[in-house]
Protein backbone atom coordinates (compact mmCIF):
# COMPACT_ATOMS: atom_id res chain seq x y z
CA UNK A 1 0.00 0.00 0.00
CA UNK A 2 1.22 3.15 -0.74
CA UNK A 3 0.71 6.02 2.01
CA UNK A 4 1.00 9.69 1.75
CA UNK A 5 2.80 11.54 4.66
CA UNK A 6 2.29 14.87 6.62
CA UNK A 7 5.24 14.88 8.87
CA UNK A 8 5.68 17.08 11.64
CA UNK A 9 8.91 16.35 12.92
CA UNK A 10 11.38 18.27 9.89
CA UNK A 11 14.33 21.60 10.62
CA UNK A 12 15.88 22.58 7.88
CA UNK A 13 18.87 25.49 7.44
CA UNK A 14 22.53 24.85 8.25
CA UNK A 15 23.87 23.54 10.76
CA UNK A 16 26.53 25.59 12.92
CA UNK A 17 28.66 22.25 13.51
CA UNK A 18 27.57 20.09 10.79
CA UNK A 19 30.57 17.16 10.73
CA UNK A 20 28.53 15.07 8.85
CA UNK A 21 27.37 17.37 5.97
CA UNK A 22 23.76 16.35 6.63
CA UNK A 23 22.00 20.72 6.38
CA UNK A 24 19.45 20.90 3.82
CA UNK A 25 17.91 23.90 2.82
CA UNK A 26 13.61 23.87 2.30
CA UNK A 27 14.13 23.32 -1.38
CA UNK A 28 16.09 19.98 -0.95
CA UNK A 29 13.32 18.72 1.39
CA UNK A 30 10.44 19.28 -0.94
CA UNK A 31 12.42 17.65 -3.65
CA UNK A 32 12.54 14.49 -1.04
CA UNK A 33 9.56 14.81 0.14
CA UNK A 34 7.95 14.72 -3.48
CA UNK A 35 10.36 11.93 -4.38
CA UNK A 36 8.86 9.84 -0.86
CA UNK A 37 4.92 10.87 -0.90
CA UNK A 38 5.53 13.18 1.85
CA UNK A 39 2.41 15.79 1.15
CA UNK A 40 3.15 18.50 3.94
CA UNK A 41 5.70 19.01 6.67
CA UNK A 42 5.51 21.10 9.63
CA UNK A 43 8.74 22.87 9.84
CA UNK A 44 11.23 25.56 11.86
CA UNK A 45 14.60 26.81 10.59
CA UNK A 46 17.60 26.03 12.82
CA UNK A 47 18.67 28.91 13.93
CA UNK A 48 15.37 28.89 15.83
CA UNK A 49 16.97 26.88 18.08
CA UNK A 50 21.17 27.50 17.67
CA UNK A 51 20.92 31.07 16.71
CA UNK A 52 18.31 33.30 18.33
CA UNK A 53 14.21 32.37 18.36
CA UNK A 54 13.09 35.70 16.85
CA UNK A 55 16.04 35.90 14.29
CA UNK A 56 15.25 31.89 13.30
CA UNK A 57 10.88 33.07 13.38
CA UNK A 58 11.38 35.62 10.83
CA UNK A 59 13.40 33.45 8.77
CA UNK A 60 10.90 30.42 9.25
CA UNK A 61 8.11 32.98 8.22
CA UNK A 62 9.67 34.04 5.16
CA UNK A 63 11.15 31.10 3.45
CA UNK A 64 7.59 29.12 4.30
CA UNK A 65 5.40 32.03 3.45
CA UNK A 66 4.95 31.04 -0.93
CA UNK A 67 5.68 27.14 -0.07
CA UNK A 68 2.06 25.43 -0.40
CA UNK A 69 3.80 22.41 1.20
CA UNK A 70 4.77 23.48 4.55
CA UNK A 71 4.06 24.72 7.68
CA UNK A 72 5.49 26.50 10.90
CA UNK A 73 6.06 26.54 14.37
CA UNK A 74 7.45 29.52 16.21
CA UNK A 75 9.78 29.04 18.90
CA UNK A 76 8.98 31.08 22.11
CA UNK A 77 11.40 32.31 25.20
CA UNK A 78 9.65 33.34 28.18
CA UNK A 79 7.57 36.95 27.26
CA UNK A 80 9.26 39.08 30.49
CA UNK A 81 12.53 39.32 28.82
CA UNK A 82 10.46 41.16 25.80
CA UNK A 83 12.88 39.29 23.13
CA UNK A 84 9.89 37.71 21.35
CA UNK A 85 7.14 39.82 19.51
CA UNK A 86 3.57 40.22 20.67
CA UNK A 87 1.80 37.04 19.19
CA UNK A 88 -1.73 37.70 17.14
CA UNK A 89 -3.15 34.78 16.69
CA UNK A 90 -4.95 36.31 13.52
CA UNK A 91 -1.58 36.79 11.64
CA UNK A 92 -0.08 33.32 12.75
CA UNK A 93 -2.73 32.03 10.57
CA UNK A 94 -1.81 34.34 7.29
CA UNK A 95 1.68 32.92 7.92
CA UNK A 96 0.94 29.19 8.16
CA UNK A 97 1.96 28.97 11.91
CA UNK A 98 0.69 25.96 12.99
CA UNK A 99 2.22 25.74 16.74
CA UNK A 100 5.02 26.48 19.27
CA UNK A 101 8.18 24.93 20.11
CA UNK A 102 10.34 25.18 23.57
CA UNK A 103 14.11 24.61 23.66
CA UNK A 104 13.92 25.32 27.74
CA UNK A 105 17.57 23.71 27.85
CA UNK A 106 19.39 25.38 25.33
CA UNK A 107 17.98 28.19 25.82
CA UNK A 108 18.01 28.44 29.26
CA UNK A 109 14.77 28.90 31.43
CA UNK A 110 12.28 26.52 32.91
CA UNK A 111 9.41 25.76 31.12
CA UNK A 112 6.57 25.85 33.87
CA UNK A 113 3.39 27.32 34.73
CA UNK A 114 5.45 30.25 36.62
CA UNK A 115 7.63 31.67 32.82
CA UNK A 116 4.38 30.63 30.38
CA UNK A 117 1.22 30.71 32.82
CA UNK A 118 -1.12 33.16 30.49
CA UNK A 119 -0.43 31.98 27.54
CA UNK A 120 -0.20 28.33 28.04
CA UNK A 121 -4.02 28.78 29.43
CA UNK A 122 -4.88 30.52 25.95
CA UNK A 123 -3.30 27.78 24.24
CA UNK A 124 -5.33 25.66 25.85
CA UNK A 125 -8.53 27.27 24.98
CA UNK A 126 -7.73 27.39 21.54
CA UNK A 127 -6.58 24.23 21.07
CA UNK A 128 -2.59 25.31 19.44
CA UNK A 129 -0.28 22.91 19.33
CA UNK A 130 2.51 23.01 21.68
CA UNK A 131 5.44 21.02 20.32
CA UNK A 132 7.95 19.33 22.46
CA UNK A 133 10.97 17.95 22.15
CA UNK A 134 12.37 16.11 24.36
CA UNK A 135 15.66 16.39 23.56
CA UNK A 136 15.55 19.86 24.48
CA UNK A 137 13.75 19.31 27.73
CA UNK A 138 12.70 16.36 29.74
CA UNK A 139 10.01 14.51 30.77
CA UNK A 140 9.55 15.90 34.10
CA UNK A 141 8.73 19.26 31.98
CA UNK A 142 6.23 17.73 29.94
CA UNK A 143 4.56 16.49 33.48
CA UNK A 144 4.70 19.38 34.92
CA UNK A 145 3.13 20.93 31.93
CA UNK A 146 0.74 18.92 31.78
CA UNK A 147 -0.43 18.92 35.28
CA UNK A 148 -1.29 22.64 35.01
CA UNK A 149 -2.70 22.30 31.86
CA UNK A 150 -4.18 18.85 31.48
CA UNK A 151 -6.18 19.79 28.30
CA UNK A 152 -3.44 21.44 26.34
CA UNK A 153 -2.69 20.18 23.32
CA UNK A 154 0.89 18.80 23.05
CA UNK A 155 2.60 16.93 20.57
CA UNK A 156 6.15 14.63 21.98
CA UNK A 157 8.81 14.84 19.83
CA UNK A 158 12.10 12.79 19.48
CA UNK A 159 10.32 10.75 22.28
CA UNK A 160 13.50 8.74 22.85
CA UNK A 161 16.19 6.34 21.97
CA UNK A 162 15.60 3.60 24.49
CA UNK A 163 11.60 2.43 24.16
CA UNK A 164 9.46 5.37 25.63
CA UNK A 165 6.16 4.00 27.15
CA UNK A 166 7.14 3.84 30.77
CA UNK A 167 7.23 7.87 30.40
CA UNK A 168 4.66 8.55 27.64
CA UNK A 169 1.81 5.87 28.58
CA UNK A 170 1.12 7.46 31.68
CA UNK A 171 0.01 10.61 29.69
CA UNK A 172 -1.37 8.94 27.34
CA UNK A 173 -3.68 7.43 29.75
CA UNK A 174 -4.52 10.80 31.24
CA UNK A 175 -4.13 14.25 29.38
CA UNK A 176 -6.33 13.54 25.97
CA UNK A 177 -4.81 16.08 23.64
CA UNK A 178 -1.03 14.63 24.05
CA UNK A 179 0.14 12.75 20.60
CA UNK A 180 3.54 11.25 20.25
CA UNK A 181 5.43 12.20 17.04
CA UNK A 182 6.29 8.65 15.75
CA UNK A 183 10.01 8.59 14.50
CA UNK A 184 11.87 7.38 17.49
CA UNK A 185 8.16 5.13 18.08
CA UNK A 186 9.27 4.02 14.80
CA UNK A 187 12.55 2.91 15.90
CA UNK A 188 11.59 0.88 18.99
CA UNK A 189 10.81 -2.73 18.38
CA UNK A 190 6.45 -3.09 18.82
CA UNK A 191 6.38 0.88 19.77
CA UNK A 192 3.93 1.94 17.32
CA UNK A 193 1.91 -1.67 17.33
CA UNK A 194 1.33 -2.08 21.11
CA UNK A 195 0.57 1.84 21.56
CA UNK A 196 -1.76 1.85 18.97
CA UNK A 197 -2.93 -1.26 20.60
CA UNK A 198 -3.58 0.08 24.16
CA UNK A 199 -4.29 3.94 23.00
CA UNK A 200 -5.45 4.05 19.64
CA UNK A 201 -4.25 5.51 16.27
CA UNK A 202 -5.24 8.44 17.24
CA UNK A 203 -2.67 9.53 19.34
CA UNK A 204 0.21 9.06 16.56
CA UNK A 205 1.39 11.64 13.97
CA UNK A 206 3.97 10.74 11.75
CA UNK A 207 7.90 12.64 11.95
CA UNK A 208 10.67 11.58 10.70
CA UNK A 209 13.31 14.14 12.24
CA UNK A 210 14.60 15.01 9.02
CA UNK A 211 17.37 15.61 8.19
CA UNK A 212 19.14 14.44 11.39
CA UNK A 213 17.61 10.79 10.92
CA UNK A 214 16.21 9.37 7.65
CA UNK A 215 12.83 9.96 6.23
CA UNK A 216 12.80 6.48 4.61
CA UNK A 217 13.32 5.02 8.11
CA UNK A 218 9.85 5.96 9.22
CA UNK A 219 8.14 5.80 6.25
CA UNK A 220 9.28 1.90 6.22
CA UNK A 221 8.24 1.27 9.39
CA UNK A 222 4.87 2.81 9.06
CA UNK A 223 4.00 1.27 5.82
CA UNK A 224 4.60 -2.85 7.07
CA UNK A 225 3.44 -1.74 10.72
CA UNK A 226 1.25 -4.68 11.94
CA UNK A 227 -1.97 -2.33 12.39
CA UNK A 228 -4.68 -1.47 10.39
CA UNK A 229 -4.51 0.02 7.09
CA UNK A 230 -7.29 2.79 8.71
CA UNK A 231 -4.66 3.02 11.67
CA UNK A 232 -1.96 3.32 9.28
CA UNK A 233 -3.33 6.66 7.66
CA UNK A 234 -4.62 8.10 11.00
CA UNK A 235 -0.66 8.72 11.64
CA UNK A 236 0.22 9.41 8.15
CA UNK A 237 -1.45 12.22 8.02
CA UNK A 238 -4.78 12.18 9.13
CA UNK A 239 -4.33 12.92 12.87
CA UNK A 240 -2.14 16.50 12.27
CA UNK A 241 -4.48 17.38 9.67
CA UNK A 242 -7.10 16.97 12.40
CA UNK A 243 -4.88 18.81 14.85
CA UNK A 244 -4.58 21.71 12.70
CA UNK A 245 -8.11 22.03 11.80
CA UNK A 246 -8.99 22.13 15.37
CA UNK A 247 -7.04 25.33 15.94
CA UNK A 248 -9.01 28.52 16.84
CA UNK A 249 -7.45 31.75 15.54
CA UNK A 250 -9.82 34.09 16.30
CA UNK B 1 17.82 5.62 -4.32
CA UNK B 2 18.53 2.40 -5.70
CA UNK B 3 15.87 -0.17 -6.67
CA UNK B 4 15.76 -2.04 -3.46
CA UNK B 5 13.86 1.06 -2.09
CA UNK B 6 10.69 0.67 -4.47
CA UNK B 7 10.38 -2.98 -3.89
CA UNK B 8 11.07 -2.82 0.44
CA UNK B 9 8.55 -0.21 0.07
CA UNK B 10 5.76 -2.34 -1.87
CA UNK B 11 6.48 -5.83 -0.56
CA UNK B 12 7.91 -5.24 3.12
CA UNK B 13 10.24 -7.87 2.53
CA UNK B 14 12.54 -9.56 -0.32
CA UNK B 15 13.25 -13.11 -0.90
CA UNK B 16 16.19 -12.30 -3.16
CA UNK B 17 17.45 -10.13 -0.44
CA UNK B 18 17.32 -11.93 2.70
CA UNK B 19 18.46 -9.67 6.02
CA UNK B 20 20.74 -11.38 8.94
CA UNK B 21 21.15 -9.50 11.69
CA UNK B 22 23.88 -9.68 13.56
CA UNK B 23 23.49 -8.12 17.24
CA UNK B 24 20.48 -8.78 18.75
CA UNK B 25 19.39 -9.27 22.59
CA UNK B 26 15.92 -11.52 23.40
CA UNK B 27 14.10 -11.57 26.83
CA UNK B 28 12.93 -9.23 29.47
CA UNK B 29 15.39 -6.06 30.73
CA UNK B 30 15.13 -3.44 33.45
CA UNK B 31 15.69 -0.40 31.57
CA UNK B 32 13.33 -0.98 28.98
CA UNK B 33 9.82 -2.16 28.10
CA UNK B 34 10.51 -4.47 25.47
CA UNK B 35 6.91 -6.46 24.35
CA UNK B 36 8.11 -8.24 21.81
CA UNK B 37 11.74 -9.94 23.20
CA UNK B 38 10.29 -13.28 23.85
CA UNK B 39 11.68 -16.14 21.21
CA UNK B 40 7.85 -16.78 19.91
CA UNK B 41 7.03 -13.61 19.34
CA UNK B 42 10.56 -12.42 17.94
CA UNK B 43 10.35 -15.63 15.48
CA UNK B 44 7.28 -14.24 14.01
CA UNK B 45 8.35 -10.53 13.73
CA UNK B 46 11.41 -11.18 11.53
CA UNK B 47 9.05 -12.51 9.17
CA UNK B 48 7.52 -8.91 8.78
CA UNK B 49 11.11 -7.95 7.01
CA UNK B 50 12.89 -10.69 5.84
CA UNK B 51 15.00 -11.19 8.31
CA UNK B 52 16.19 -15.06 7.87
CA UNK B 53 18.15 -14.87 10.73
CA UNK B 54 19.43 -13.47 13.94
CA UNK B 55 22.13 -13.87 15.90
CA UNK B 56 21.50 -12.69 19.70
CA UNK B 57 22.67 -12.84 23.42
CA UNK B 58 19.46 -13.53 25.76
CA UNK B 59 19.78 -10.49 28.45
CA UNK B 60 19.73 -12.72 31.32
CA UNK B 61 22.88 -14.38 29.93
CA UNK B 62 24.59 -11.21 30.28
CA UNK B 63 22.54 -9.95 33.58
CA UNK B 64 21.84 -12.81 35.25
CA UNK B 65 25.19 -14.86 35.76
CA UNK B 66 22.95 -17.47 38.44
CA UNK B 67 21.38 -19.07 35.11
CA UNK B 68 23.94 -18.33 32.59
CA UNK B 69 23.20 -19.15 29.37
CA UNK B 70 20.97 -22.09 29.25
CA UNK B 71 18.63 -19.12 27.84
CA UNK B 72 20.92 -18.51 24.83
CA UNK B 73 20.53 -22.71 24.42
CA UNK B 74 16.35 -23.07 24.92
CA UNK B 75 15.78 -20.46 22.12
CA UNK B 76 18.55 -21.86 19.38
CA UNK B 77 17.18 -25.25 20.10
CA UNK B 78 13.39 -24.34 19.71
CA UNK B 79 14.22 -22.11 16.50
CA UNK B 80 17.84 -23.56 15.31
CA UNK B 81 16.92 -22.00 11.33
CA UNK B 82 16.16 -18.87 12.58
CA UNK B 83 17.96 -18.05 15.89
CA UNK B 84 22.37 -19.05 16.21
CA UNK B 85 23.88 -17.51 19.80
CA UNK B 86 26.79 -15.48 21.25
CA UNK B 87 28.15 -17.34 24.38
CA UNK B 88 27.15 -14.35 26.79
CA UNK B 89 30.45 -13.62 29.04
CA UNK B 90 30.16 -11.94 32.31
CA UNK B 91 33.66 -11.11 33.30
CA UNK B 92 33.30 -11.14 36.91
CA UNK B 93 32.04 -14.89 37.52
CA UNK B 94 35.32 -17.16 35.78
CA UNK B 95 33.81 -20.07 37.32
CA UNK B 96 30.79 -19.72 35.12
CA UNK B 97 33.37 -18.79 32.29
CA UNK B 98 35.69 -21.91 32.88
CA UNK B 99 32.34 -24.04 32.20
CA UNK B 100 30.65 -22.39 29.24
CA UNK B 101 34.23 -22.73 27.64
CA UNK B 102 34.38 -26.70 28.99
CA UNK B 103 31.15 -27.02 27.49
CA UNK B 104 31.80 -24.65 24.33
CA UNK B 105 32.45 -27.50 21.27
CA UNK B 106 28.74 -29.58 22.66
CA UNK B 107 26.97 -26.22 21.90
CA UNK B 108 28.59 -25.95 18.30
CA UNK B 109 25.49 -25.41 16.61
CA UNK B 110 24.05 -23.31 19.15
CA UNK B 111 26.77 -20.63 19.28
CA UNK B 112 28.45 -18.99 16.82
CA UNK B 113 31.29 -17.29 18.85
CA UNK B 114 30.86 -15.06 22.35
CA UNK B 115 28.96 -11.76 23.25
CA UNK B 116 31.05 -9.26 25.49
CA UNK B 117 29.46 -5.87 27.48
CA UNK B 118 32.11 -4.78 29.25
CA UNK B 119 30.64 -1.09 29.61
CA UNK B 120 27.87 -2.78 31.67
CA UNK B 121 30.42 -5.49 33.82
CA UNK B 122 32.66 -2.85 34.35
CA UNK B 123 35.50 -4.76 32.86
CA UNK B 124 37.93 -3.67 30.37
CA UNK B 125 38.49 -5.73 27.10
CA UNK B 126 42.51 -5.85 27.68
CA UNK B 127 41.53 -7.34 31.18
CA UNK B 128 43.03 -10.78 32.41
CA UNK B 129 39.55 -12.00 33.25
CA UNK B 130 39.07 -12.05 29.35
CA UNK B 131 41.92 -13.26 28.33
CA UNK B 132 40.50 -16.80 28.41
CA UNK B 133 37.66 -16.59 26.13
CA UNK B 134 40.07 -14.61 23.71
CA UNK B 135 42.13 -16.86 23.40
CA UNK B 136 39.74 -19.61 23.16
CA UNK B 137 37.91 -17.10 20.13
CA UNK B 138 41.64 -16.75 18.58
CA UNK B 139 42.54 -20.49 18.55
CA UNK B 140 39.13 -21.67 17.12
CA UNK B 141 38.39 -18.91 15.00
CA UNK B 142 35.25 -17.26 16.29
CA UNK B 143 33.12 -14.45 16.14
CA UNK B 144 33.66 -11.90 19.18
CA UNK B 145 30.99 -9.58 18.84
CA UNK B 146 31.92 -6.62 21.84
CA UNK B 147 29.95 -3.67 22.87
CA UNK B 148 31.82 -0.87 21.89
CA UNK B 149 31.81 3.37 22.51
CA UNK B 150 33.85 5.85 21.91
CA UNK B 151 35.64 7.46 25.50
CA UNK B 152 34.78 4.82 27.50
CA UNK B 153 37.69 3.12 29.74
CA UNK B 154 35.90 -0.46 29.45
CA UNK B 155 35.66 -0.76 25.32
CA UNK B 156 36.60 2.37 23.65
CA UNK B 157 39.18 2.28 21.21
CA UNK B 158 42.08 2.01 23.11
CA UNK B 159 40.78 -0.83 24.44
CA UNK B 160 39.56 -2.45 21.55
CA UNK B 161 43.45 -1.86 19.95
CA UNK B 162 44.69 -3.65 22.42
CA UNK B 163 42.28 -6.86 21.89
CA UNK B 164 43.08 -6.16 17.79
CA UNK B 165 46.95 -6.15 18.40
CA UNK B 166 46.97 -9.23 19.74
CA UNK B 167 44.48 -11.47 18.14
CA UNK B 168 44.61 -12.33 14.86
CA UNK B 169 42.44 -14.90 13.93
CA UNK B 170 39.49 -14.16 15.86
CA UNK B 171 36.28 -12.28 14.54
CA UNK B 172 35.88 -9.06 16.32
CA UNK B 173 32.76 -7.57 15.56
CA UNK B 174 32.86 -3.48 17.14
CA UNK B 175 29.22 -3.36 17.99
CA UNK B 176 27.82 -0.08 17.80
CA UNK B 177 31.47 0.63 15.62
CA UNK B 178 32.95 2.40 19.02
CA UNK B 179 29.46 5.00 19.15
CA UNK B 180 31.02 8.30 18.55
CA UNK B 181 34.38 7.59 17.89
CA UNK B 182 34.14 6.56 14.14
CA UNK B 183 37.37 7.98 13.13
CA UNK B 184 38.92 5.11 15.11
CA UNK B 185 37.05 2.54 14.15
CA UNK B 186 37.30 3.09 10.41
CA UNK B 187 41.22 3.30 11.44
CA UNK B 188 40.82 -0.06 12.72
CA UNK B 189 39.00 -1.46 9.31
CA UNK B 190 41.54 0.49 7.63
CA UNK B 191 44.62 -1.55 9.67
CA UNK B 192 43.49 -4.67 10.67
CA UNK B 193 41.47 -7.20 8.71
CA UNK B 194 39.90 -9.25 11.12
CA UNK B 195 37.27 -6.46 12.51
CA UNK B 196 33.93 -5.43 11.52
CA UNK B 197 31.77 -2.18 11.51
CA UNK B 198 28.20 -3.18 13.04
CA UNK B 199 25.46 -0.51 13.09
CA UNK B 200 23.07 -0.76 15.98
CA UNK B 201 22.41 2.41 17.50
CA UNK B 202 23.89 4.21 13.98
CA UNK B 203 20.99 4.43 11.72
CA UNK B 204 19.31 7.11 14.57
CA UNK B 205 21.74 9.30 13.27
CA UNK B 206 21.88 10.20 9.63
CA UNK B 207 25.65 10.69 7.17
CA UNK B 208 27.44 7.64 9.30
CA UNK B 209 26.10 5.06 7.28
CA UNK B 210 27.18 7.46 4.14
CA UNK B 211 30.53 7.88 5.35
CA UNK B 212 31.43 4.04 6.55
CA UNK B 213 31.14 3.25 3.08
CA UNK B 214 32.70 5.83 1.42
CA UNK B 215 36.01 5.91 3.74
CA UNK B 216 36.06 1.87 3.84
CA UNK B 217 33.58 0.41 1.20
CA UNK B 218 31.20 -1.86 2.41
CA UNK B 219 32.76 -5.33 2.62
CA UNK B 220 33.23 -5.05 6.06
CA UNK B 221 29.95 -3.24 7.42
CA UNK B 222 27.05 -5.88 9.05
CA UNK B 223 23.74 -5.32 9.77
CA UNK B 224 22.89 -5.35 13.57
CA UNK B 225 19.82 -3.55 15.18
CA UNK B 226 19.74 -4.50 19.17
CA UNK B 227 16.25 -6.45 18.24
CA UNK B 228 14.22 -6.46 19.71
CA UNK B 229 15.14 -3.48 21.74
CA UNK B 230 15.18 -1.74 17.42
CA UNK B 231 12.55 -2.43 14.53
CA UNK B 232 13.81 -3.56 11.71
CA UNK B 233 11.92 -2.03 9.19
CA UNK B 234 13.36 1.27 10.51
CA UNK B 235 16.68 0.20 9.99
CA UNK B 236 16.40 -0.73 6.63
CA UNK B 237 14.74 2.32 5.71
CA UNK B 238 17.82 3.44 6.93
CA UNK B 239 19.94 2.12 5.16
CA UNK B 240 18.34 2.65 1.91
CA UNK B 241 18.27 6.04 2.81
CA UNK B 242 21.84 6.49 2.99
CA UNK B 243 21.76 6.61 -0.67
CA UNK B 244 24.65 3.88 -0.74
CA UNK B 245 24.58 1.41 -3.82
CA UNK B 246 22.34 -1.69 -4.21
CA UNK B 247 25.61 -3.41 -4.19
CA UNK B 248 26.58 -2.08 -1.22
CA UNK B 249 23.33 -2.63 0.55
CA UNK B 250 23.45 -6.51 0.14
CA UNK B 251 26.39 -6.71 1.61
CA UNK B 252 25.35 -5.02 4.89
CA UNK B 253 21.86 -6.57 4.53
CA UNK B 254 23.30 -10.11 4.28
CA UNK B 255 26.44 -11.26 2.01
CA UNK B 256 29.56 -10.39 4.32
CA UNK B 257 27.31 -11.82 7.06
CA UNK B 258 26.98 -14.91 5.45
CA UNK B 259 30.81 -14.71 4.89
CA UNK B 260 31.46 -14.75 8.88
CA UNK B 261 29.32 -16.78 9.26
CA UNK B 262 30.21 -19.72 6.56
CA UNK B 263 26.49 -19.73 5.67
CA UNK B 264 24.91 -19.11 3.07
CA UNK B 265 20.96 -18.93 3.35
Amino acid sequence: MKLEFFDVNVWFGNLRDDKYRISVSLKQIEKKMDELNIKKAIVYHISQRDVYPEFGNEILIKEIGNKEKFYGIITLLPFQTDEIKKICFKELKKKKIVGFNFFPKRHNYILSKTTFGDFLFELENKNFPVILDIYSCDYNDVYSILNDFPDLTCILCNLGIWNTDRFTWPLLEKYPNVYLESSLLSLQEGGIEETVKKYGSKRIVFGSGFPERYFEASILQITHSEIEKKDKENIAYKNIERIIGNIKYE
Amino acid sequence: MNKLWNEFLKKGKLENCPIIDIHCHMGFFYGSHMPYSEPDIMAKRMEIAGVKLIVFCHHYALFFPEEGNKFNIEAVKKYPEKFKAYCGINPNYPEIIENDLKTFDKYREIYVGFKLLSDYHRVSLSDKRYRKVFEFADKNKLIVLAHTWGGSIYDGAQEVEKILKKYKNLILILGHSIHSDWEKSIEFVKNYENVYLELTAIPDERGIIEMFVEKTGADRILFGTDFPWFNHHYYIGAVLGSGISEKDCRKIFYLNAEKILKISI
